[in-house]
């Protein structure tokens, strides 16, 4: 099933996408988000908890502190989401955590009005044990919960790319001289991150399945580039290959 | 295109063109952040460009690579970057929320004249069910206040008891989710839930207003309410408006997409919704006041002002009844027994001020004690003694207290080693100005004061409330000589000993002390700190 995402196009004609996120990330986010209020005031309370008695003194603080506190409890409970939205451009801490971002649907920073209007929105939600939410993420065209409906915003799903890997690697650059000299045909994209894919992950794989797949990839990838292994074993071919498309080009 | 050179592979592209797209990375995440200069807007442009190219290079010949998810990623949010919203800053957006807000609320007003009209449906219901059959009010008046209301007292009250000044941010909290969910259901049943919650508040209201009239509490509760009720209500009120305005775009999308409609008068929504939760965290912070204000529900010293004060002094004379703190602090008036008696319940409290010990200059206030104690014998007077029990003890404390007492009123004991501790009564009238840390329990229960222990002067609160089992102190310190806690403690500990002490032999010398000990109510503390 294909990853449902938002498509549109700038105005230099670029068609882009944003990947939409879905209920587990968000529940994720979430959690990670109500953890970080609680750990605060758990934290708040105990460090209170060694100076003094809360009840006598919040009888005896002035009327800033009053204010004060009324504010902070008040922030605490309410704030927390739009602050974090609006100020850290549509990360809250869960949702950095979980690579999550509130953008407005045309892909924009989100303001404070929309997110006023999405976070005021879970006290409906929130009562109902969050069912409306998760029914509508999961089953929404553009995965918008009710907040989002109405705040004109999206949670999108940031990925963390990794350009290394298109690099060449040492081992592949000393494999490399053996190919050097014979005529290559350049590898199609996908054979390509195959090949990447493989090489990234390697070391995690159990050593019988490492070396099956690898000798799985070699014909393959030989007969695309137009040349055979010749002498070199499975591995150091496919460093050799990757080091050769890295370089040459 | 770069250069006729055309890359051969993903990876040659990256390779040639990564350095060029992080640099596009960091000015975008500097754009969003704030503003860039001239030159890097330029520089930033162009790297936009030239990645756009890159990125339908990468999809025409490299399809489904990684770098073309990087690429596409990094694009949208340099987009984001380039087409967001203007920042002006707080101050224009002030100005446009200024001329916005008003607008938006004009533009919708069907929809809070029907919200108004449902909430005093409800209320209209509310009243005349309790008033045409009082019955009604035990389904329709939560069970405290009926209990409350049955004793004669305010059930606010128990608010504070329970926790002052959290109850503010509890308050805070009850009344955004309150309109939040008057909002949501507006979007959620297509208003149908936010009328329902509006008739439901509406009867409530109403039931709760005419239960209290009935037992004669009708002109507190007003009183209570008359802070903070406007505000609240019309906050309330818009929160359902803007409910309602999102519930008639639900239905009636007209010629847009019903999303769209949606869409777009949720941002209406919000420009009307932006003043609510400002006005609610103030009509929250206003009813907390009150409730702190009327916390010494004695005699007249509802507000926090000097003038209440005076006013006070006068009530102790024994000339005048006063009014019983729900009404607020209008002392002057003669108040009915059966009003008074009322408040037999409502919390008490009353100050003992001590102070650095030695002090003779109070030989005057223990006149005033005296004095008011033979004035007392009146069938007023003994009314508030048998409320302001705590006070009267701490006042005939004054007179039962061994030590080395001066001229009658000061009462000093040894603590402990090294410690003195004075209780003494405010000065009459006249004498107010120039009277020692004298503390009322009109600002709640911070009754400052100082004591000396061992030379060094210490600040403490001490605060005498009337309990079930005979009155309660607390003693706090803040600050002494000694910096450590434990000591700051053991210090707050004995203080409260003796001064409960002291109070618990003021209580068995009976009731007329009570108008002299009124006095000691004069919330003059903040004229009175220095010694």
């Amino acid at each position: 099933m294909p990853t449902p995402e938002l498509r549109f196009q700038t105005a230099e004609r670029v068609a882009l996408t944003l990947e939409l996120a879905g209920v587990g990330a968000r529940a994720l986010a979430w959690m990670a988000d109500a953890g970080c209020l609680l750990l605060c005031w758990v934290t708040a309370l105990l460090v209170y908890s060694f100076s003094g008695d809360l009840y006598d003194d919040v009888v005896a603080l002035p009327w800033l502190g009053q204010l004060l506190l009324v504010a902070g409890v008040f922030l605490g409970g309410w704030g927390w989401d739009v602050a974090w939205e609006v100020l850290g451009q549509g990360r809250t801490p869960g949702k950095r955590l979980a690579g999550l971002r509130v953008v407005r649907v045309d892909g924009t920073p989100v303001g404070a009005g929309a997110s006023l209007v999405r976070n005021l929105l879970r006290a409906v939600e929130l009562p109902l044990a969050y069912a409306p939410a998760i029914l509508a993420v999961a089953l929404g065209a553009r995965r918008q919960r009710l907040g989002d409906l109405v705040g004109g915003t999206l949670v999108i799903r940031e990925r963390r790319y990794d350009l290394s890997r298109y690099l060449a690697t040492p081992d592949g650059a000393a494999a490399l001289g053996a190919l050097r000299r014979r005529p290559l045909q350049p590898l199609p994209a996908a054979d390509w991150e195959q090949l990447a894919d493989f090489l990234r992950r390697r070391p995690e794989l159990d050593p019988a399945a490492r070396a099956a797949l690898a000798a799985r990839l070699v014909p393959a990838l030989a007969r695309r580039a137009g040349i055979d292994a010749g002498g070199l074993a499975p591995e150091p071919f496919l460093e050799a290959l990757a080091a050769y498309h890295a370089e040459a080009g | 295109m770069s250069g006729a050179r055309r890359p051969r592979s993903v990876a040659a592209l990256v390779r040639d063109r990564r350095a060029s797209w992080e640099r596009l990375e960091a000015l975008a995440a500097r754009a969003v952040a704030g503003r860039l200069p001239l030159a890097d807007i330029e520089e930033l442009d162009q790297l936009q460009r030239r990645a756009s190219a890159d990125l339908a290079l990468l999809r025409s010949r490299f399809g489904g690579s990684e770098a073309e998810g990087y690429l596409s990623q990094l694009l949208a949010r340099v987009q984001a970057a380039l087409h967001r919203r203007a920042r002006g800053g707080a101050g224009p957006a002030l100005r446009r929320a200024w001329a916005e807000i008003p607008l938006a609320v004009q533009a919708h007003r069907p929809q809070l004249a029907l919200a108004a009209l449902l909430l005093a449906a409800g209320a209209l219901a509310g009243g005349l069910a309790v008033a045409w059959a009082p019955d009604a009010a035990a389904w329709l008046v939560p069970e405290p206040v009926r209990s409350a209301v049955a004793a004669g007292r305010l059930w606010t009250g128990h608010l504070l008891s329970a926790a002052p000044g959290v109850s503010g941010a509890a308050l805070a909290h009850n009344n955004v989710s309150a309109a939040a969910l008057a909002f949501g259901l507006g979007a959620l049943t297509a208003g149908l839930g936010t009328a329902a919650l509006l008739l439901l508040n509406g009867l409530l209201l109403g039931a709760v207003l005419t239960h209290a009239w009935q037992g004669g509490l009708g002109l507190p509760v007003l009183g209570f309410m008359a802070a903070h009720g406007p505000l609240e209500l019309s906050a309330f009120l818009l929160a359902a408006q803007a409910g309602l305005a999102v519930a008639q775009a639900l239905i009636e999308p007209g010629e847009l997409s019903r999303a769209a409609a949606v869409q777009l008068r949720g941002r209406e929504a919000a420009r009307i919704l932006a003043p609510v939760v400002p006005a609610l965290a103030l009509a929250a912070l206003l009813e907390a006041a009150v409730l702190a204000g009327r916390g010494g529900a004695c005699a007249g010293t509802g507000r926090p002002r000097a003038g209440a004060g005076r006013r006070a002094l006068g009530v102790a004379a024994g000339r005048v009844a006063p009014r019983a703190g729900l009404g607020g602090p209008r002392v002057g008036s003669r108040s009915p027994a059966s009003r008074r008696s009322k408040v037999q319940g409502s919390p008490c409290r009353a100050l003992a001020s001590a102070t650095a010990s030695t002090s003779t200059s109070t030989s005057k206030s223990s006149e005033t004690t005296s004095a008011g104690s033979t004035s007392g014998s009146s069938s007023a007077a003994r009314a508030v003694a048998g409320r302001c029990s705590a006070a009267r003890s701490a006042a005939a404390a004054l007179r039962a207290s061994p030590g080395r007492a001066g001229a009658g009123g000061v009462a000093s004991a040894g603590v402990r080693a090294g410690v003195t501790l004075t209780l003494r009564t405010a000065p009459a009238r006249g004498a107010a100005a120039r009277a020692g840390p004298c503390v009322a329990g009109a600002r709640g229960a911070r009754t400052l004061g100082s004591a000396r222990a061992a030379g060094a002067p210490s600040t403490f609160t001490c605060e005498v409330r009337s309990g079930r089992m005979g009155p309660v102190v607390r003693a706090r310190v803040f600050s002494s000589a000694s910096s450590r806690a434990n000591q700051r403690a053991a210090l707050a500990r004995t203080l409260a000993q003796r001064i409960s002490s002291a109070v618990a032999m003021g209580s068995a010398a009976g009731a007329a002390g009570c108008a002299g000990a009124s006095t000691m109510r004069a919330p003059a503390w903040r004229r009175n700190t220095s010694p």
